[in-house]
């Protein structure tokens, strides 16, 4: 499909070059220039988005979040990423990973005009398997059928992390940004000396093993099925907190965990900001792995480390056009990589007029971050067509 | 910070200005394309938004709370450019002239109060039928014109936009097409229209309409050059050839090409209003080459449409959002950073989105957040592109 498009793009170029010297366009050429006009607008819908599939998170259920699915609609932004609950599929007694409530909450979504193409936290995957803990091979196997599950109802990514008990952290969900927009922020200083966790210092081996018992049990049946395995980053990426280590929080350990069990399906989400926290220049990284065929999905998001040392132990998310990373060079990779997966904004400013109800996830950040997404995304495809 | 960028900016101004180059360019400027194009290059993405200063309008002014809201989400995206008209009521001076300094100082310090950079009118006050229609009291209308430009200048804004639409001004016949997602656009058909009466002008010849602009440029323009005031005529919205007996003349690019003929000048330039223009068949990047490069852009509406009539110009038209739409509005970007466009650019219309009461159709907020995000998105890849060329 990508050769189609691109023989296309290239001429529907020509065409529209040999209009542009042209100069002093007159009536003359008013039928085919109205022609030319409308094969614009199929060129830019095959463009669309460099191939992959904006799309937004609703962790918190589509009537919560149905203000932010109408404004998906109307951005066309129709992907959805979220977890799995028997709530949610309105089966309160069904289990998470049975089929059935797994089709009915795809099939919620797409009832409201949506795509659910990523499950963000498989519910089957908890403390006892990344600690190590006793009723692990339960939890394992209930996360196998699930993944069986999942794709015979058609989504083949599942994002999950090796957080236990102590998950995505932050000190300020109200820092003020540009023209007071709120973001959300991290110091470690302020948790550093938060009381330890009734598993004491847990040592960060135990949680390499309990990584590499896991990924030995599933990553061989996601090959069988072809279910793409997406392991987040820590986040924050600090060594540890409250005793519980962290260990995907250097690109270097990415790369021992991927050599654990290496596999197109045993991959890496691409969260933007925690890599960049960690010190990795994003573009190169994206190539890198991308290249490699690891990255399954993608957190599009900016931040601004400021801490001065690496991993980063003090920084703010920012608007995604005035962070650190380069978010051009960044979509520039993720077209030449050819990533056509699921796309998110992840963690946005809270905007004028909205409560901070969900910080870093409220709606307007959203719209903001897709339209800049959009005109990135349209660009990088247009250029990289020109040059071929 | 804003300030170390602008002294980069003049320090490769001053540097460029011993560069010439041959061959095509008619533009006289001190400050020429050729200058602009090599500061763009040598400031090769480290220029916020290609070095074009993203704006919003803010029409019916700061009192109006739609506009308020607007206000506090402009800054959050970093778009801090205003373009407005301009009122004495608006200036707390409700019985002075819109021409009179203290008005339009008043009025600008009010918007750099909330944080903006007013530096477009858009919609002069004294400039109107009279003039347009070439009636009696049209001497007196441009000579207020004129004190208009004098004072807006002294004051620190440098281009109007205005239009030769006199009677019947912009004309939408649909004002909440349902489009992407259900949102609501603005549309216009003319079959709809077409059979509406004369108004109390009657039917008009088209040629009234230019003897009254050759006066009115006759006029103008030399006091423009002696200023350096931007004078930027916008496009007939729509582009058709007549509304109730009133012509419209400035609705094709020939008739454009014929106006800036009348009275060559940096100064006697246009509104790139790429909607209009598309809906009259213009390529719209080219135009904004071959206008460009000849420095005729002073300020750019970055909108989209769709033409649904077959025919040009266009009759029957919709708007659309801004990534969807007939215009390769990458590729205009591009233009726009090609041509070394540093002025003043606008969403213009926007489709109004959930949440939102339809009451200015066209200019909702949200829309807006969009449509900056969009245009943020291509300038920074067009700017960064250049780096690489």
């Amino acid at each position: 499909m990508k050769d189609d498009r691109r023989n296309f793009l290239k001429k529907s170029a020509l065409l529209a070059a040999g209009l542009s010297v042209g100069g002093n366009i007159t009536s003359a050429f008013s039928n085919s220039l109205v022609q030319s006009v409308k094969e614009n607008s199929k060129v830019n819908e095959m463009a669309k988005d460099a191939g992959m599939e904006f799309s937004n998170a609703y962790f918190w259920g589509l009537e919560s979040q149905e203000y932010l699915i109408k404004l998906a609609k109307q951005m066309g932004a129709l992907g959805a990423v979220a977890g799995i609950n028997s709530q949610m599929a309105g089966i309160p007694d069904g289990r998470p990973w049975d089929y059935k409530v797994i089709a009915a909450v795809i099939a919620a979504y797409k009832k409201v005009g949506l795509n659910y193409n990523v499950v963000e936290g498989p519910p089957s995957l908890g403390t006892k398997t990344k600690l190590g803990l006793e009723g692990r091979d339960e939890e394992i196997a209930n996360f196998i059928t699930f993944m069986k599950n999942l794709k015979r109802a058609g989504v083949d990514v599942i994002c999950y992390n090796w957080m236990p008990v102590v998950s995505w952290a932050r000190t300020s969900t109200d820092r003020p940004g540009r023209g007071g927009a709120l973001m959300t922020a991290f110091d470690y200083e302020k948790i550093k000396d938060e009381p330890l966790t009734e598993y004491e210092e847990f040592p960060a081996e135990k949680m390499w093993d309990s990584l590499e018992y896991f990924l030995k049990a599933v990553v061989p049946e996601a090959e069988n099925i072809g279910m793409k395995l997406a392991l987040h980053p820590d986040d924050p990426q600090v060594h540890k907190i409250q005793g519980i280590p962290r260990i995907m929080n250097t690109v270097e350990n990415f790369d021992r965990m991927l050599k654990i069990v290496p596999s197109d399906y045993n991959g890496v989400t691409m969260c933007q900001g925690n890599y960049s926290l960690m010190g990795a220049d994003i573009p190169a990284l994206i190539r890198r792995w991308g290249n490699a065929g690891k990255i399954h999905f993608v957190h599009f998001r900016n931040v601004k480390e400021l801490s001065g040392q690496l991993p980063s132990t003090e920084f703010t998310e920012t608007f995604h056009d005035e962070g650190d990373i380069d978010m051009y060079e960044a979509m520039k990779a993720y077209y030449d990589i050819g990533f056509k997966g699921s796309i998110r904004p992840d963690h946005v400013p809270t905007m004028a007029g909205e409560e901070n109800i969900r910080p870093g996830y409220m709606d307007l950040g959203n719209l903001f971050a897709i339209g800049y997404m959009r005109g990135l995304a349209e660009s990088v495809s247009k250029n990289g067509n020109q040059n071929v | 910070m804003k300030n170390d960028r602008r002294n980069f900016l003049k320090k490769s101004s001053l540097l460029a200005a011993g560069i010439t180059m041959g061959g095509g360019l008619t533009s006289s400027f001190a400050n020429t394309p050729v200058q602009r194009i090599k500061r763009k290059i040598e400031l090769s993405g480290m220029a916020k938004d290609a070095g074009i200063q993203f704006s919003n309008a803010y029409f019916g002014g700061l009192q109006n709370s739609k506009n308020q809201y607007l206000v506090e989400l402009a800054k959050q995206m970093g778009a801090l450019g205003a373009v407005a008209g301009l009122s004495p009521r608006e200036a707390g001076m409700p019985d002075a002239n819109p021409w009179d300094y203290d008005v339009i100082t008043a009025v600008k310090k009010a918007y750099k109060d909330v944080g903006l950079d007013y530096h477009v009118v858009e919609g002069p006050p004294s400039l109107g039928s009279k003039t347009k229609l070439g009636l009696e009291g049209r001497d007196e209308e441009i000579a207020n014109f004129i004190t208009f430009m004098k004072n807006l200048k002294r004051a620190d804004i440098d281009v109007i936009c205005y239009n030769w639409m006199p009677v019947v001004s912009w004309a939408r016949t649909d004002r909440a097409r349902p489009g992407r997602g259900g949102a609501l656009m603005t549309a216009f058909d003319y079959d709809i229209i077409k059979d509406e009466p004369l108004t109390e002008y009657g039917d008009i010849p088209a040629e009234k309409l230019w003897d009254t602009l050759e006066y009115f440029l006759n006029a103008v323009v030399p006091e423009a050059e002696n200023i350096g005031m931007k004078l930027a005529l916008h496009p007939d919205d729509p582009q058709v050839h007549k509304i109730q007996g009133i012509p419209r003349i400035m609705n094709t690019v020939e008739n454009f090409d014929r106006m800036l003929k009348i009275m060559p000048s940096d100064y006697n330039g246009v509104t790139m209003c790429q909607g209009n223009y598309s809906l009259m068949g213009a390529d719209i990047p080219a135009l904004i080459r071959r206008w460009g490069y000849a420095g005729k852009i002073h300020f750019v509406h970055f909108r989209n449409v769709e033409e649904l009539s077959g025919q040009l110009p266009s009759t029957k038209f919709t708007e659309t959002f801004h990534d969807l739409g007939d215009i390769d509005m990458y590729e205009a970007m591009k233009a726009y950073y090609d041509i070394g466009f540093e002025g003043s650019m606008r969403p213009d219309h926007v489709p109004t989105m959930a949440g939102e009461e339809n009451t200015s159709p066209g200019y909702m907020a949200l829309g807006n957040l969009w449509a900056i995000g969009y245009m943020r998105g291509l300038a920074e890849s067009v700017s960064k592109q250049g780096r690489n060329a």
